[in-house]
């Protein structure tokens, strides 16, 4: 489980250092800037495995189902302070449409999947808290 | 293990499917020859485009950007209609580029030169043309002056698919003389919400030689 905690924490980071990196205007005239998100993932990987392996310590209780939460929101309400209640309508919505070159796919609809992500990652990661 | 790759899987397939059911857009062939018409007795271009709404909330230098160029997903229409016949559409109904700019001239406040077109839109339901102007707000508002650039080589060796830049621009085939090269640095340009359909909207933007 602990890989799927990594994945689902560091999903939200990615979303929010693309929304961070969005606001260079240079950046993002020149890059698709939805590609931090795999690559946030990619180095949370590395790091977390790394560091499990040189100091032993158990992923799964560093990223519990309380940590989980509290990163969500946290990540919801800095990215709301960032750019505001309108802008978050559409800006992650937009930077992951342009990372999935879904351009026929609307911003409602890819809101709708950030949104089930979120709440079915929760679950997933309370779930398996709760079984052990 | 097992368990946490079926929820893995699980959710990969309903994102998946929230995604695929709402592919419900039109997204029939891009047919060039329908992207693009020209119509040399009325020196007119006319290209296809679609709406792309991330910009009535984020400032852009782009108007118009085909969708196979880098900066395709950059812009407040996205092309439907490849720059480089855009650009040769234009030659075919007489316009003279201005070839002006070069790209040691950009930020520099050099301002694009070549034939002024009249660019108008329009979409389904709107049942008028208005011009191009009328979609795009700007924080500091000029009227707009679309010249014919030209820059084809540039565009070849880019390949950014720009067609329309707000400002003066050394790649784009087509800009605006009423900012110079690099003013987009401190003006800020929107996709006019107001005005403009929905995202994916598929809008008509024509190009008329002026007199």
């Amino acid at each position: 489980m602990k890989y799927f905690n990594i994945l689902y924490n560091s999903f939200l980071w990615g979303i929010i250092f693309s929304v961070l990196a969005f606001q260079n205007k240079w950046l993002e005239m020149r890059i698709n800037i939805g590609i931090i998100i795999p690559i946030t993932i990619i180095i949370a990987f590395i790091v977390f495995i790394l560091f499990e392996k040189i100091n032993r310590f158990n992923i799964d209780e560093i990223l519990s189902f309380k940590f989980a939460f509290i990163n969500t929101i946290l990540m919801i309400v800095f990215t709301i302070i960032i750019i505001g209640i309108e802008r978050t309508k559409i800006l992650p919505a937009a930077i992951i449409r342009e990372l999935l070159g879904m351009t026929k796919v609307s911003f409602s609809r890819i809101n709708m999947v950030i949104i089930s992500i979120i709440i079915l990652g929760l679950v997933i990661i309370g779930f398996s808290r709760n079984k052990k | 293990m097992k368990k946490t790759a079926i929820l893995l899987i699980s959710l990969v397939i309903v994102a998946a499917t929230l995604i695929a059911c709402s592919s419900d857009k039109d997204t029939g062939n891009n047919n060039s020859a329908e992207m693009l018409k020209v119509n040399k007795e009325s020196k007119e271009v006319e290209i296809v485009t679609e709406v792309n709404a991330k910009y009535f909330t984020e400032p852009t230098r782009h108007g118009i950007v085909f969708e196979g160029g880098s900066n395709g997903e950059k812009s407040v229409l996205r092309g439907l209609a490849d720059e480089k016949e855009f650009y040769q559409a234009l030659i075919d109904i007489g316009a003279q580029a201005g070839n002006n700019i070069t790209l040691e001239d950009v930020g520099s406040g050099e301002k694009v030169e070549g034939d002024k077109l009249d660019v108008t839109v329009t979409w389904e339901g709107l049942g008028k043309e208005i011009p191009f102007s009328d979609i795009i707000t700007s924080s500091d508002p000029r009227p707009m002056d679309i010249r014919f650039g030209g820059n084809l080589e540039r565009a070849k060796s880019k390949n950014t698919g720009c067609v329309l830049c707000l400002d003066s621009c050394a790649v784009g085939i087509t800009s605006d003389n009423s900012y110079g090269s690099g003013e987009s640095d401190t003006v800020k340009f929107y996709g006019n919400k107001e005005v403009l359909p929905e995202d994916g909207t598929k809008v008509t933007v024509t190009f008329k030689l002026a007199e």
